[in-house]
């Protein structure tokens, strides 16, 4: 797309000198078939020559031609290029069709561009169309379940929160996440927070102003960006302006409303109070205290005989009180959305800007987001040779997570956990806030504590970037690039002096800073040949630099005079402090060579040179090469005979990349201070030296098919790889009787094998009705091939020919009818009552080994309809919660209804929950049971319907009069159905589950209107 | 016009962008929270910084702040975790092992042998480096003093007791590893075998009385260092657990008479605790404003409530409440240490031993030795060489500072047995959530836990053969050393 604009830019500074020798003047109409309406901006030019102009906002142009035997092109984004011989005609109306193929479309390679038919390399593409307007933050969920080998996977529903993209599964024991490029520029990813539970540093991106994502997933298409390339690369470019004689707004609003996807199905009171007095009478038989307790509670009843209540009777728990603390915690969610967009300009400047909010309030209490995005593209051609571009984008995020995780104030957690006998409130309707207050293991009033603490995020992050472009010939191109990335995030996290967590100190605040700042410069040379007609090279050249800085500070005061007064100046005591700033740098040369005969035969050469500070001075520069073939078929004389074949192409391609991912100083011995006794200063050493430490390398050999038919209706992509992940950083166990517990150094190898397959078919086609279908599905397997020579297992859940982090856990066994007890497999998978260390089973993988999605895209008139369904399977998941709310050792925590209900009770009871006992106190059971066993690892598969889009055009008829050119109706759904058999509350998570905050059912209602 | 404007614009773009530092000087990084090796050990400020540091971990909560206060307990017939609970230590009262609650032994073990190897690079390191000789001698004295101590925790915990060494370890009497080297990197394979416990002993001891060597006599570091005075305690101890009375006396005796830390009248004992140091004290950790122990970490934290301060999580058994009761009965101090309380409809009893003192939460001061130790280990030590009389004379005096009333005289017959029982439940009383002694204790006389419910105090009893008795080496361990043999029974 930037190459067309560029082009036709390009071709308007050269009208100035053609127009002496034109003769013939040809005008002429552009409208677009699927709505006839005319199209501003389309580039008419003649072809071979530099001769060119674009139509108005009306459609209209007018051009001037040597002569009646030259060929007109015209090209639209997002529309099939036409080509029409002007013989005798002076005027020429034409009709754009919609590009519906795709095999022109750019695909952006990293330092270039080219086009999809002519790629090598594998890359994913996601095209702005498909992401616009989703209700969701984070340009990273918008590519969800639409392009094949990328997986996408949520840390939890927490607006704003982390997302877990992997890019053909994990292969590194350190990390997996792909490299960001925006527009150019490296940017800064994962959580910047120290407090936030879940944050995401993409979560500002607003992705509405993008304008592509191509993901370059094997080594050929990567290993331009060698030292961070392993993991994938996700090359976003956003939307430019366009030459128009009128600047096109945009505004869109919208409103949504949310829910959780499930709640857990709890026990009431009058059964908590059952289960209560149940687990102490099997344990230690009648049990008066805790009968006479329940009544002084008022949560049991006992005849009263002489006055006095009868504790030997049968308890009465008609009267038990029942309070929902689900249902209290839980609150509809809102989302409002705001977006201003303009974009025009002039012949020699363009430009797009847009701004954008959001606020949401999440459907569970204490959690709030907000986003402010601002960003301005600027295009200029300075001189006939040189140009320049600029981008510049700031957003601002506020994220208030107020608790999550294993705090008792968590409110999703103390929700499930405080048993439901306990009230809300007292008799005047205040809070029950005293923190001993409620009964059982949650001592503290978590919708309290929401009310009066805080923990907000608030984020900015700036790109910046500039470039500048010579064009030496027409044939070699110099850019020069200078991007700065700043990321600074204040936490502010507040424990008010009158909730739980606050009361002991008299208050607590964190103050936490983070900043993270990074300069980037590239410089490349590109440049490209036609040597006659078969011969094309293209390529580039190039040098960049990355240093980053890391600079942090915290600060945690306690005693404060009064809760409104609650920043650090009036804390009485500051109790905690921190600060480090940390520097890397990366130094690399790069190069690229296209070669294409005859566009049938395709070669492409990829190296990288890069240099890492993380690593010791031995082995800190790395070599990364790849090459990869491409066999046009289609093209072959002896395919010629075969109708309705667009293109059939083979690839393969085979090359390396790298991953730097370990921690700064990695190499280094090192000491850390800090402490201090008695205040003399204490130094304690951190960690080893490994002068060895060195690159990750991963590498693929990848192969290919395309085939596209029947005019771009339908277009199959088939990729089979293998990717071998190398001299993996891992933290090498070492016994602790060393002194150390563990050394960063290079071990092991993986293996991920996969398939990828997209597919696109236009199912019908009509004026006033299409219908395309877009189906990707990929599998991927990943196995640990070698650990270290002579050890193929470390109990930290990593074992050859397992898959990376499977689960390594006690095999649960159900209950023995006969008593009631709960049942282990030992290691040869025989019962025992007393499972150990050794007789833990090997469960996995905790990756999904298949996902993808559906889309259908429905036009009818000025009706359009997509529904998006996406789905994944084969993942094993630690339903971590269940160790706590399916317990049958409790009398502390509020559980799942079935604990009492499916309970056994006599012999011959057949069934998955044990007789409930304090504590666990079975006889004879000396070594058991810890509540992690394979009862809560449970396999995940599911299926979502993920977004449901509707949208209504207004006629232009209706529009016109007020000089709107385009209004659009809309309603989306997003979560609305799923599909599984999960017992937790989402099952699109991986990994632990712990109290997590659900993903939201949401319905959202807007506007869009362009003028 | 345009290529003059064009080639200077980019001229001036080059310039901004071409840095200029050279690659290789570019990616050279240094931290700046952190120093090398060859810097941290260049010089006396280094090495004494490293010691301050060892103190430091000496405080932890995994270590000897809470955990090694209330694990024993726990384990033995001390303590136990209340109905209501956060869940911490749950595993302890029934001596389960494998639980993600159980730090016990898998913390301490790496961390033990983290502090050793930083012991034995200052050691390595100290006579490289140029300071006085003083300097030199105190650093040489605390770190093999504290070498000593923590392998002689190390042995407290994984294995079995110097006096009853079986059951054995795969047929063979094991201790811990030995390691007197520092380890210094990658290019060492050092995954060296158990040593059997006589060989540790010798360490221990050697360490020990080596350390006297450097020490001064004047105790100028007295009482929060290893000092003369503390070390001379420590092998009073040591002789104790090896069985070798007359030593044991000798050291004890010696300490007893050290003026700075006398018994205090039964008076001033409850103030004693509220005290830094306190008094009695031969070794203290001290803790300042900066340490902040924390609700988590601290014994006040786990082990006493009062409003929202404190976990209030550990409990004093029914049987240990009922001794008390018996030595409040006549005219005892000690058990007024406690506090009823009422735990979310539960009565329990608290330790108020550590409170946190000047009204700081979780701030307490940590009695490594106290003078009664040493008392009760002339007594236990001259009954075991028949002299009852001496035995008889030192269980007295400490009587007669703990009970209000004068005491003359206890009522124990003369024989060993007796004073076995009488001097082990003197410990109980006088020791109870301090230092794990109750499970020490037992553990280096070869007792079975006496466990059981009653009154429905959880757990059964532990025989002294059983496995749990002896620590697990943590798995990780085992798994990266071939060498290592795990503990039976684990």
């Amino acid at each position: 797309m930037r190459e067309k604009l560029f082009f036709s830019l390009l071709l308007l500074f050269m009208i100035s000198f053609t127009t002496a020798v034109a003769q013939i003047t040809v005008t002429g109409t552009v409208t677009s078939a699927e709505d006839e309406e005319p199209i501003p901006g389309v580039s008419v030019s003649v072809r071979g020559t530099t001769v060119g102009t674009t139509t108005d906002v009306d459609g209209h142009y007018s051009i001037e031609v040597p002569d009646e035997d030259v060929i007109l092109e015209y090209s639209f984004v997002g529309m099939q290029s036409q080509e029409i011989m002007v013989d005798d005609q002076r005027t020429i109306d034409v009709e754009l069709e919609p590009d519906v193929v795709g095999l022109d479309e750019v695909v952006v390679t990293g330092y270039g561009v080219q086009r999809r038919r002519d790629i090598t390399g594998s890359v994913s593409s996601v095209r702005s169309q498909e992401i616009e307007g989703m209700p969701v933050t984070g340009i990273d969920r918008a590519i969800q379940g639409r392009a094949a080998g990328v997986q996408v996977t949520s840390g939890s529903g927490v607006p704003g929160g982390h997302v877990s993209v992997i890019v053909r599964g994990i292969g590194s024991f350190t990390s997996n996440d792909p490299l960001y490029i925006v527009d150019g520029v490296e940017i800064e990813t994962g959580s910047m927070s120290g407090r936030s539970a879940s944050h995401n540093a993409l979560a500002g991106l607003d992705f509405n102003d993008i304008e592509s994502i191509d993901i370059l997933k094997d080594a050929a298409a990567s290993a331009i960006y060698g030292a961070r390339g392993a993991a994938g690369v996700v090359i976003i470019t956003t939307k430019r302006g366009e030459e128009a004689e009128e600047t096109e707004f945009n505004f869109e609003i919208s409103r949504g409303y949310s829910e959780g996807i499930s709640d857990l199905d709890m026990l009431d009171g009058p059964d908590f109070a059952r289960l209560n007095l149940a687990t102490f009478e099997n344990y230690v038989g009648y049990y008066e205290p805790q009968r006479e307790f329940l009544y002084d509670r008022g949560w049991a009843d006992f005849p009263i005989v002489d006055g006095e209540p009868d504790f030997t009777a049968e308890p009465d728990f008609s009267n038990t009180p029942h309070h929902d603390w689900v249902d209290a915690v839980n609150r509809s969610g809102e989302v409002w959305d705001a977006r201003l967009t303009a974009r025009g300009g002039s012949e020699k400047t363009t430009f797009f800007t847009s701004l954008s909010h959001n606020a949401t309030q999440g459907h569970i209490i204490g959690y709030d987001f907000a986003r402010s995005n601002f960003r301005v593209n600027l295009d200029h051609q300075a001189t006939e040779r040189l140009s320049f571009d600029m981008q510049a984008s700031a957003n601002i995020t506020d994220q208030n997570t107020t608790r999550t995780g294993g705090a008792f104030t968590n409110p999703i957690l103390s929700a499930y956990f405080v048993p439901p006998v306990n009230r809300m409130y007292d008799e005047e309707g205040n809070f029950v806030n005293h923190p001993r207050d409620l009964y059982g293991m949650v001592p503290s009033h978590s919708i309290y504590s929401v009310e009066k603490d805080h923990n907000i995020a608030t984020t900015l992050k700036t790109v910046l970037n500039m470039s500048a472009n010579y064009e030496f010939t027409d044939h070699i191109t110099y850019r020069a690039t200078f991007g700065i990335d700043y990321n600074h995030n204040d936490d502010e996290q507040w424990y008010d002096p009158r909730a739980s967590d606050g009361i002991a100190a008299n208050g607590i605040l964190y103050d936490y800073e983070y900043t993270i700042y990074s300069y980037q410069t590239t410089q490349t040379l590109n440049f490209n040949y036609l040597a006659g007609d078969a011969h094309n090279v293209d390529g580039v050249v190039g040098f960049e630099t990355r240093d980053r800085i890391f600079r942090n500070t915290q600060v945690i005061g306690e005693n404060f005079p009064n809760p409104h007064m609650n920043v650090m100046n009036a804390a009485a005591e500051v109790v905690g402090w921190g600060g480090d700033e940390t520097e890397r740098s990366r130094r690399g040369a790069f190069s690229r060579l296209n070669y294409t005969y005859d566009d049938r035969y395709m070669l492409t050469l990829t190296g990288r040179y890069d240099g890492s500070s993380r690593f010791g001075a031995e082995n800190r520069w790395g070599f990364f090469p790849a090459a990869a073939l491409g066999w046009r078929l289609s093209d072959e004389p002896f395919m010629a005979g075969i109708d309705n074949l667009d293109n059939l192409m083979l690839r393969l391609s085979y090359g390396t990349s790298g991953t730097d991912a370990a921690g700064t100083y990695a190499a280094l011995g090192l000491w850390s201070g800090g402490t201090q006794y008695l205040g003399d200063v204490g130094i304690y050493p951190t960690q080893l030296p490994n002068r060895y430490l060195t690159w990750e390398e991963s590498t693929t050999l990848n192969l290919a098919i395309n085939l596209a038919a029947f005019d771009g209706r339908m277009n199959l992509d088939v990729d089979l790889y293998n990717r071998w992940s190398e001299e993996l950083l891992l933290d090498r166990p070492l016994p602790a009787s060393t002194g150390w517990t563990s050394i960063t150094e290079n071990v092991g190898r993986t293996l991920n094998e996969g398939v990828e397959i997209s597919l696109h078919t236009v199912n019908i086609q009509r004026d006033n009705f299409q219908w395309s279908t877009d189906f990707n599905i990929s599998f991927v397997q990943n196995e640990i091939l070698e650990l270290l020579p002579g050890q193929d297992f470390f109990s930290t859940r990593r074992k050859v020919g397992r898959a990376i982090n499977d689960w390594f856990i006690e095999q649960w066994a159900g209950v023995n009818p006969a008593d009631g007890r709960p049942m282990y497999y030992d290691k040869d998978w025989n019962i025992t009552y007393n499972p150990g260390y050794a007789d833990r089973h090997w469960m996995g993988p905790i990756q999904p080994t298949r996902y993808g999605g559906i889309t259908n895209e429905l036009q009818i008139g000025n009706f359009a309809a997509s529904v998006f369904f996406q789905y994944s399977g084969g993942s094993y998941r630690f339903a971590n919660h269940n160790r706590y709310v399916q317990m049958h050792n409790t009398a502390n925590l509020n559980q799942l209804a079935s604990t009492w209900h499916d309970r056994w009770q006599e012999p011959g009871d057949v069934t998955e929950v044990a007789q409930p006992v304090y504590g666990n106190n079975y006889p004879g059971e000396v070594a058991p049971p810890t509540s992690s066993t394979s009862r809560i690892i449970e396999r995940v598969d599911y299926v979502r319907l993920k977004e449901i889009n509707l949208q209504y055009t207004i006629p232009r008829s209706l529009t016109q009069r007020y000089n709107i050119d385009n209004m659009r109706i809309f309603v989306r759904g997003a979560n609305l159905l799923t599909w599984d058999d999960y017992s937790g509350w989402d099952p699109e998570f991986t990994g632990s589950d712990f109290f997590t905050y659900p993903q939201g059912r949401t319905v959202t209602i807007g506007i869009n209107t362009s003028f | 016009m345009h290529i003059i404007k064009s080639l200077i614009s980019l001229f001036l773009m080059s310039l901004l962008i071409l840095g200029a530092t050279s690659c290789e000087e570019a990616l050279e990084k240094y931290p700046r929270a952190s120093m090398a090796d060859e810097e941290a050990m260049a010089d006396i400020e280094g090495i004494e910084a490293t010691l301050a540091g060892l103190y430091n971990r000496l405080q932890t909560g995994s270590y000897n702040h809470a955990e090694m206060n209330l694990a024993g307990g726990l384990l033995a017939d001390q303590l136990k975790v209340a109905d209501a609970n956060s869940g911490r230590f749950i595993a302890y009262p029934t001596n389960r092992e494998a639980t993600s609650s159980f730090s016990f032994d898998r913390n301490n073990w790496a961390g033990i042998y983290n502090d050793i190897n930083r012991i034995n690079m200052m050691l390595y390191y100290i006579d490289d480096v140029e300071a006085t000789e003083d300097r030199v001698n105190r650093v040489k004295g605390q770190a093999k003093a504290m070498r000593g101590y923590l392998y002689f925790d190390l042995m407290k915990i994984f294995a079995r007791p110097p006096m009853y060494q079986s059951p054995l370890v795969e047929g063979e009497p094991l201790g811990v590893i030995i390691k007197t080297d520092p380890f210094l990197g990658i290019d060492e394979d050092t995954f060296a075998p158990r040593s059997t416990i006589d060989e540790c002993y010798e360490l221990i001891q050697d360490d020990f009385e080596s350390s006297l060597a450097y020490l001064p006599d004047d105790n100028p570091d007295f009482p929060y260092y290893f000092t003369d005075i503390s070390v001379r305690a420590l092998l009073a101890r040591l002789h104790l657990f090896l069985g070798n009375w007359q030593e044991a006396v000798n050291y004890a005796e010696e300490v007893i008479a050290y003026p700075d830390a006398s018994l205090v009248e039964a008076e001033n004992y409850l103030d004693a605790f509220a005290d830094a140091p306190g008094a009695e004290s031969i070794f203290e950790l001290g803790y300042t404003s900066a340490d902040r122990p924390g609700m988590n970490t601290s014994v006040q934290g786990l082990a006493y409530q009062e409003g929202a301060v404190g976990y209030g999580d550990i409990i004093l058994r029914h049987d240990l409440q009922e001794l008390l009761d018996e030595f409040r009965g006549h005219g005892d101090v000690r058990p007024e240490m406690t506090k009823d309380y009422n735990k979310e409809g539960q009565d329990v009893v608290y330790q108020t031993k550590f409170r946190g003192y000047r009204g700081e939460r979780y701030w307490d001061d940590i009695r490594i030795i106290r003078t009664a130790e040493m008392f009760l280990i002339a007594a236990e030590a001259h009954a075991e060489l028949g002299q009852f009389d001496q035995a008889r004379d030192y269980l007295v005096e400490l009587r007669d500072h703990r009970v209000i009333e004068d005491v003359d005289d206890i009522q124990v017959e003369d024989n060993l047995d007796d004073f076995i029982d009488f001097i082990m439940t003197e410990r109980r009383v006088e020791f109870f959530s301090e230092m794990s002694h109750r499970w020490f204790d037992l553990r280096r006389r070869g007792m079975d836990i006496p466990k059981g419910c009653p009154d429905n105090d959880p757990g059964h009893p532990v025989s002294f053969d059983d496995y749990r008795v002896v620590g697990r080496i943590p798995n990780a361990e085992i798994e990266a050393n071939e060498n290592c043999i795990q503990n039976p029974g684990y």
